[in-house]
């Protein structure tokens, strides 16, 4: 059953057509890979998702609900959460402070009963720090809780960012190059990590990533992007067997 | 009949004061999305230095204004380097707090320096009682007219300035991308360094003109310079042409709106001309929730 | 407790503080200043010598773990000495500087909530002194010609200050960046002249303002005897009567606002200030936030309004213009954005440097160009001061005395945070991987 269904998505800035007729669908519980060479449209698609960008023509789906007729506060509200390519933390704030926001949603405290600490408030704060003190140490990030959340290696910063969207417990997680800026080391931990959020959360996963090591040994279903159209969709063995794609893509990252 | 027609000019000749200041603190926007609270007292301070050159040293006036004018410059072109350069521009808070505290000193050194009481300043054009056409009946008086005549020539002058000019296609190029043009080897620096003084010009030579009509004192651009934001916001602070535009349209509301409020709403009869800046203030409002970036403004892609 | 070395470096500062804010009271009394300038200089020599002595260290004189025993007890010796301040102060100084310090708690109140504005939203917004007048004629006003008690006109004043508030704040806040400063600034400068409009002018008293008439002010009640009042002159009863007043309120003003910065709706807030996208993502709706954090400021800022029509007992339409808007900045900004405490510490260094320029007089260098270096007491030149300020703050000191003083403390005492765990599962966390195990071992 496909939790979410791309239709005919186009994306113009402009004159320049970022996304191209894209349609895919994507399956319930799956890791599903977007790749394709820079610029071929992928963050775009994120940002569409996400209701950053307004889509010029096409429709998405998500469990039968019409995503584009919601703002987008209310995306992680049917629990999409998603991560960025350049970050979207908040330095001044700790790395706690930050994975709490990411529990907006699924807590309720109003600036009255914050201002008087009524009403639930004050238990809601604990369990809330507690939580996303959880979250951190499944992410191994426990050792820098208190710490604001900048001046750290980007690698954490990313890992940071995943555990923001975790607290919100999301059906539909979107990485959006989760594995640039690490160690082959640290790259091979991020997907056994990514796995492992997968099977004890029953996550779906939309993966934009660079790293084909990491792409073709985690996901299930992959779909190849250039220059905002679709050229190629299946899995990763299929993937790599494609003329189109090898032509496109691969070939040109191995001469 | 007559006299709408003579407010016209009156209102049409303040609001191209407002334009001139208007299109000063365009010139720095455009280039740093940075706003000048001095931009006033810069004006003034030019203001007080022409009267020095044209009456107390007896130059031509016309010469004492843009000597002003030209010494602002310098004064402007030295605190962009000196003050405010040195603070990334994305970052809006300390350049508020230098801007005002330029605009603090100037007024603090000026009435210290130049005394506290009004002076009155002559125009540069005719103004004698009988200097004036008759066009129906209404009677367009010189200085008025000058006012808007040389608006528009300095509206052309920076137009010629940024087309035509290697210094102008720089700027053009910093306003559009900073990043972009250092790559391709525009020096910035200089050429944010001559944005503003070239505002400074602007602001010192409206200075001179306005205050024949207000009188000099250390606070006398305040309120040109509140109607000037509301001119340059109407507009929308990255278009030049649209802070001419929005200064005509604030001043035109301003002073048809006056006379006609106080004789026709019950209540409002003795009323000042403060009240035109109620009335900027809600049209400004009014503009800017239908086009948040003004009326000739250009809205910006975001990039995620 | 985890660590205390050199325990009399700890010793130093507080003693040192305790001696500062001794002296800068006596010399504020003026009267004689014997050897209290002296002890200032000597304090601040201890604090500098204390910091010092502990950055070399390389590590906080003091180092425990939150809500441990050693850090309570450290605590309260510093909410001591402050609680002492706050008794002591209107009673070591006299009435006329007591009224400054009370000019000082309706200014940090009306900058409390600029700083929602500016420092935790990140929105410059220049109109707060506009909020400010709401608050003050409305009490005018509600007491002369409702017939209201002055403490019952803030039930009418706190829920119409954040409708007003959000009145100009949904528009206001659809306009980006610097267009907010412009927009709000002209605010500034149209709120007087609304307030002079004939038929408005019935109520506010026009370019003349309004009183409360002697028999509704504020008089020193039946705490008299409790706030050890009897046997003062009048001025001074009157004005540390207000002062409890004042205190009580500001303090309140802090604990809420406090409380909001420190909960899911203030780390929204902030969030949208530094990571716009980040909060939307994260489902904070941007525009409600917002809006709501322009109207609760504006409740503080006419709180402000409310304080300095409890202690002028008047209103003037001239006083709430764009120089009191700018005014309110610069205590901010003096205090520390984005900080809780700057708004209290900016404005106390506000009022009196203010008080401080109209009266200083500046000789010249001896003989060299006198007439340049003289400022004579009043001159129009002392203004250029708040202007210097200005741009030497921006330089100098972009986050306020407040921050400089928390460097201070850093150096001094560092406190470990609590783990957050479940009271029943607090044995699992001590298992967690800690980067400091001795954080582990204690807990």
């Amino acid at each position: 059953m496909s939790l979410l269904e791309v239709k005919d998505i186009t994306v113009r800035f402009g004159g320049i057509v970022a996304l191209n007729d894209l349609s895919f669908d994507l399956d319930e519980g799956q890791i599903t890979a977007l790749i394709g060479p820079n610029g071929a449209g992928k963050t775009t698609l994120f940002n569409v998702v996400s209701r950053i960008y307004e889509p010029t023509e096409g429709s998405i789906t998500y469990d039968g609900q019409d995503l584009l007729a919601m703002p987008a506060h209310r995306i992680c509200r049917v629990g999409i959460y998603r991560t960025f390519q350049n970050l979207a933390l908040w330095p001044t704030m700790t790395v706690l402070e930050n994975v709490m926001v990411g529990a907006f949603t699924s807590t309720k405290t109003s600036f009255p009963q914050a201002a008087l600490r009524i009403m639930g408030a004050r238990s809601e704060e604990k369990a809330t720090k507690r939580r996303a003190y959880e979250v951190l140490e499944e992410l191994d990030l426990a050792d820098v809780a208190f710490h604001p959340a900048t001046g750290l290696p980007f690698g954490t910063l990313k890992r940071i960012e995943i555990a923001r969207a975790m607290i919100g417990k999301p059906r539909l997680l979107m990485l959006d190059e989760p594995a640039s800026g690490l160690t082959h080391s640290e790259v091979d931990e991020l997907s056994a990590t990514i796995r492992g959020l997968r099977d004890r959360h029953n996550l779906s996963v939309l993966l934009v990533e660079h790293h084909m090591k990491m792409v073709m040994a985690i996901s299930e279903q992959i779909v190849v992007l250039n220059f905002g159209q679709k050229i190629a969709e299946g899995t990763p063995s299929e993937v790599q067997k494609n003329e189109a794609v090898i032509e496109a893509y691969l070939g040109a990252d191995a001469s | 009949m007559s006299l709408f027609l003579q407010r016209m000019i009156e209102g049409l000749s303040n609001g191209a004061m407002y334009g001139v200041v208007a299109v000063a603190l365009v010139i720095i926007f455009k280039a740093t999305t940075l706003i000048n609270f001095a931009q006033g007292g810069l004006a003034m301070f030019g203001a007080y230095m022409a009267n020095v050159f044209a009456i107390e040293q007896g130059l031509p006036l016309i010469v004492g204004i843009l000597l002003g004018a030209a010494v602002m410059a310098v004064v402007a072109s030295g605190i962009e380097r000196v003050l405010v350069r040195p603070f990334d521009p994305a970052n809006h808070l300390p350049v508020v707090l230098i801007t005002f505290g330029i605009a603090y000193i100037l007024q603090a050194v000026a009435a210290w320096k130049f005394g506290t009481e009004f002076k009155s300043f002559p125009s540069p054009f005719p103004s004698g009682p009988n200097d004036h056409i008759e066009i129906a009946g209404a009677r367009l008086r010189y200085e008025r007219l000058g006012v808007v005549l040389v608006l528009m020539i300095m509206v052309g002058l920076v137009h010629l300035i940024l087309n035509k000019t290697k210094i102008g296609l720089a700027f053009r190029a910093v306003s559009s991308n900073t990043e972009s043009a250092k790559l391709v080897g525009v020096k910035t620096g200089r050429t944010l360094n001559f944005g503003w003084a070239l505002a400074a010009m602007f602001g010192g030579v409206a200075g001179g003109l306005v205050a024949h009509f207000t009188q000099l004192d250390s606070g006398f651009m305040d309120k040109i310079l509140i109607f000037s934001f509301a001119a340059a916001t109407l507009g929308g602070l990255d278009s030049i042409n649209g802070a001419v535009i929005g200064g005509l349209i604030i001043g035109l509301v301003e002073s048809p709106v006056q006379p006609m409020v106080r004789d026709y709403v019950p209540g409002f009869h003795f009323l000042t001309s403060d009240l035109a800046l109620l009335v900027a203030f809600l049209l400004i409002l009014a503009v800017l929730l239908v086009k948040p970036a003004g009326l000739f403004g250009t809205t910006r892609v975001e990039r995620v | 407790m985890i660590k205390l070395q050199r325990p009399w470096i700890l010793g130093l500062g507080a003693a040192s503080l305790v001696a500062l804010g001794l002296s800068i009271i006596h010399l504020l009394n003026k009267e004689k200043a014997g050897f209290w300038p002296f002890l200032a200089i000597l304090a601040i020599a201890g604090l500098a010598g204390a910091t010092l002595t502990a950055q070399r260290a390389g590590e906080p004189v003091l180092i425990v773990n939150e809500g441990s025993r050693a850090h309570r007890t450290w605590q309260t010796a510093g909410w001591g000495i402050f609680a002492f301040f706050v008794v002591a102060t209107p009673y070591l100084l006299d009435s006329f500087r007591v009224q400054q310090v009370n000019k000082s708690m309706y200014f940090a109140v009306a900058v409390l909530g600029v700083n929602l504005i500016i420092g935790y939203s990140g929105l410059i917004s220049l109109g707060h002194g506009a909020f400010m007048g709401v608050g003050a004629f409305l009490s005018v006003i509600l007491v002369e010609d409702y017939g209201f008690k002055l403490w019952q006109t803030l039930f009418v004043i706190i829920p119409l200050a954040f409708v007003i508030g959000l009145i100009v704040g949904i528009p206001a806040l659809r306009i980006k960046g610097l267009y907010l400063a412009l927009v709000t600034f002209a605010l500034s400068y149209a709120f007087p002249t609304l307030l002079k409009i004939e038929g408005i002018d019935k109520r506010t008293g026009g370019d003349l303002g309004r009183n409360i008439s002697l028999d509704k002010q504020v008089q020193p009640g039946r705490l008299k005897g409790l706030l050890g009042l009897n046997g003062l002159d009048a001025p001074a009863q009157e004005q540390i009567y207000k002062y409890w007043l004042m205190a009580l309120v500001t303090g309140i003003s802090f604990l809420l606002v406090r409380n909001i910065i420190k909960s899911r709706a203030g780390r929204a807030v902030i969030a949208i200030k530094e990571n716009q996208i980040g909060a939307a993502v994260s489902g904070v709706p941007l525009t409600t936030y917002k809006v709501i954090t322009f109207g609760i400021s504006a409740v503080f800022a006419s709180v402000g309004g409310w304080l300095y029509a409890l202690l002028f007992s008047e209103a003037n339409p001239n006083t709430f213009g764009p120089l009191l808007a700018i005014s309110l900045l610069l205590a901010l900004v003096l205090g520390g954005v984005y900080t809780l405490q700057g708004a209290l510490v900016g404005s106390l260094l506000y009022v009196f440097l203010d008080d401080l320029r109209t009266r200083v007089t500046l000789t010249s260098v001896a003989g060299w160009r006198p007439s340049f270096f003289q400022i004579a007491e009043g001159s129009p030149l002392t203004q250029a001061v708040l202007g210097l300020v200005l741009i030497l703050i921006a330089f100098f000191a972009p986050g306020g005395v407040v921050f400089i003083a928390r460097k201070v403390r850093a150096s001094l005492i560092r406190v470990i945070p609590t783990i957050p765990t479940a009271d029943v599962v607090a044995s699992a966390a001590v298992d967690s991987p800690m980067s400091e195990p001795e954080v582990a071992t204690t807990h």
